[in-house]
């Protein structure tokens, strides 16, 4: 190989792996903006719903005779009621339906709020439709997010309370 | 039949549908093709061996995987990568090794699924191999995904949260995905353990899915030269020491990142996606994975326009097994035949991709496609000598269409054909002893064959005596073979050819007068 050739092939290698390394680790930009967030996410489930009805004899007849059931019963579990304030203001008002297709699963909250940085009071009250189910879960507090901070809403397993955490203090 | 009837009754990459992308992506790849051959010549170009750089690549992740494995900790995975970083002998550069190898993997795959798809071999038997490069292709990055969750630091996080996020939308998981990366509660070790396995048993797949791939050839090339091995080895180790991967802050769903270093070979759809819908990912996905899947069928040649396969003439097979032999697909075996002693070539039509290879490899001109076998072949030549008298005048260039154009070589008396390996010598005896002062031969760079093996073949046919040999009574020095695509290059091998024939025509003339003076003074002395 004539020196000439050798030093091409050697830039043409050089160049070819710079391309690779930088790709392979190229800074790219995931969040512009610098805004905190606030995560609510836990899981509940809701108080068990049961309608039961007598089925006609007309229904009976078209059934086989051992799948003739005297009542028929569908069971689910109840929505529950998602709201959430910052300063007062509301910014969620959701109805949240357990999983499932029969709605029988339990439910799961899983929300994202973008916010400036700054000083807030946040507010999230989270209670079944039914009145006479669990008692509603309710948070009350002031907080104050950094940049970029993300503070999460979620349920103490022990108490069952909701409460918030967040990371280590930067 | 003359060359431009035997050009038009077997189709190039033109009759395919979709000519104009074909084109793009064709000159794309040529570029860089002709850059590496300049620089690299053809037995270095990475391009030509990129199926083989994959496996290569793939043994480098294996060789280097061991040895992370040996440190990497599941309870602990961040502090364990951290610990390798700092590793300066060895873990360091090995991780960086492991990552550049997994990067080449994507782009030597990326490089030659296209070219299969340009040089039109993915569709009809080499449908599988496209098929399963496609399903090798997602394994690869299905791999990549867990080896980079598996670091545990930013980029992992959002590789991690992100594709939660989109799995979610199927209805496959009863309890979102998504809320394990929030923050809730540390990740499970269970996690970590399951993301390993995959890490490995993916791989092992792999390995199962490319005895696939290959199924459908004869004698793979399963690595590239030794050079080139080395060569990229080097290279690819230099990178690892001087550049080394980076280990970003460990994941924190505390934080909103604002930038991190992404590997966009297997993170290239992450900053697309994150502001998109995950129904929308999920079909723009689908849409991908359909277009790719179905590409060779809605872009290869229309039918008619199609080759056909070989045929065997049963009362001109000898049974020599050559064509048995050459076959690059393995599509011709022998058969015992009732009647006769000797087996006869069966041609499986579900393999065979009508190379032609076989008809340059058939002495007794048995066997070949239609058209193309080497009885074809010189009834072709001989009516080409016939409508062109004026050819004898100067060296004659029997070209592979897939190789370079009659347009590449201005002023030059191209003769073309299918493919340099499926050439019967005959033809080039019957140029030689037609009186043409020489007969260049170009091939494609070995390597990059549409046929596979054509160059290697032609070359031990006319040079090495292989079965269907060039005749010893044909003089070699008029016969040269050439084998690249670069223009410039071709033009230059040509020159240089002509001007050996013209030294050589010199010389046997000086010989030849030596040898009348040496007569003449042998018959005066004996008078």
């Amino acid at each position: 190989m004539i020196p000439a050739r050798a030093v091409a092939a050697v830039a043409l290698c050089a160049a070819l792996a710079s391309a690779l390394a930088f790709a392979s680790q190229a800074p790219v930009e995931i969040e512009p903006s610098p805004d905190a967030a606030i995560r609510l996410s836990w899981r509940a489930r809701g108080h068990p719903l049961e309608e039961c009805r007598t089925p006609s004899p007309e229904e009976q007849a078209k059934l086989p005779v051992h799948m003739r059931q005297s009542r028929i019963c569908e069971r689910r579990l109840a929505p529950f009621h998602l709201e959430a304030a910052l300063d007062g203001a509301p910014v969620i008002d959701a109805r949240v339906t357990p999983e499932g297709a029969r709605h029988d699963r339990p439910a799961y909250v899983l929300r994202e709020l973008r916010v400036a940085p700054g000083t807030y009071r946040l507010s999230v009250r989270f209670a079944s439709e039914v009145e006479d189910a669990a008692p509603p879960q309710a948070l009350d507090l002031p907080l104050e997010l950094a940049a970029r901070e993300v503070a999460l809403v979620t349920e103490d397993p022990e108490t069952g309370r909701l409460v918030l955490r967040r990371g280590p203090a930067p | 039949m003359s060359p431009t009837l035997l050009q038009r009754a077997t189709p190039t990459t033109a009759d395919a549908r979709l000519p104009r992308l074909r084109a793009a992506v064709g000159r794309v790849l040529g570029a860089g093709d002709r850059l590496h051959d300049r620089v690299l010549g053809d037995a270095g170009n990475p391009f030509y061996h990129s199926g083989a750089i994959v496996v290569l690549a793939f043994l480098l992740m294996l060789a280097t995987g061991v040895y992370l494995l040996l440190f990497y900790r599941i309870g602990a995975p961040y502090e364990s990568v951290t610990r390798l970083q700092q590793q300066a002998l060895a873990g360091r550069w090995l991780r960086a090794l492991h990552r550049y190898a997994a990067d080449v993997a994507v782009v030597a795959a990326v490089v030659h699924a296209l070219r299969m798809w340009v040089q039109d071999r993915s569709w009809g038997p080499r449908a599988q191999a496209w098929l399963s490069g496609l399903l090798l292709l997602f394994l690869l990055f299905a791999s990549g995904w867990t080896g980079y969750v598996m670091v545990w630091d930013a980029q992992a996080l959002l590789l991690a949260s992100e594709g939660a996020r989109l799995l979610d939308a199927l209805p496959i998981f009863g309890e979102p995905l998504s809320r394990a990366f929030v923050g809730e509660r540390p990740l499970p070790g269970p996690f970590f353990f399951l993301n390993l396995f995959a890490h490995i048993a993916i791989p092992i797949g792999m390995a199962g899915l490319m005895l696939l791939h290959v199924a459908r050839l004869a004698r793979p090339q399963l690595l590239p030269p030794r050079s080139l091995c080395a060569g990229l080895c080097a290279a690819l180790v230099t990178l690892s020491l001087a550049w080394p991967a980076p280990l970003t802050p460990r994941a924190d769903p505390f934080v909103r990142i604002e930038r991190a270093p992404l590997d966009l070979f297997y993170a290239f759809w992450l900053p697309a996606t994150r502001s998109l819908d995950r129904y929308a990912v999920w079909a723009g996905f689908a849409g991908l994975a359909l277009a790719l899947v179905s590409l060779p069928w809605w872009s290869r040649p229309r039918a008619q326009r199609r080759r056909e396969p070989s045929f065997v003439d049963p009362h001109l097979c000898t049974g020599c097994e050559q064509c048995a032999l050459d076959c690059p697909f393995d599509a011709i075996e022998m058969r015992a035949v009732e009647g006769r002693a000797t087996p006869a070539a069966h041609v499986d039509p579900a393999r065979c991709v009508s190379c032609g290879i076989c008809a340059g490899s058939c002495a007794p001109m048995a066997v070949g496609p239609p058209d193309r076998t080497g009885r074809d072949q010189l009834a072709a030549a001989r009516a080409y000598l016939h409508e062109r008298a004026d050819a004898r005048d100067d060296v004659i260039v029997v070209a592979c269409t897939h190789s370079l154009s009659a347009r590449g070589l201005p002023g030059a008396t191209v003769y073309p054909v299918t493919c340099a390996g499926s050439l019967h010598s005959s033809v080039v005896e019957l140029f030689v002893r037609s009186g043409i002062p020489g007969v260049l031969v170009l091939s494609c760079p070995p390597r990059d064959c549409r046929n596979r093996e054509g160059p290697r073949w032609l070359e031990a046919r006319l040079y090495a005596g292989r079965e269907a040999e060039l005749q010893e009574r044909v003089e070699r020095r008029r016969v040269r073979v050439v084998s690249a695509r670069d223009a410039a290059l071709v033009r230059e091998a040509l020159e240089r050819f002509r001007a050996d024939l013209v030294e050589h025509g010199r010389a046997r003339a000086e010989s030849d007068v030596e040898l009348a003076l040496e007569c003449e003074r042998a018959a005066e002395g004996g008078t």
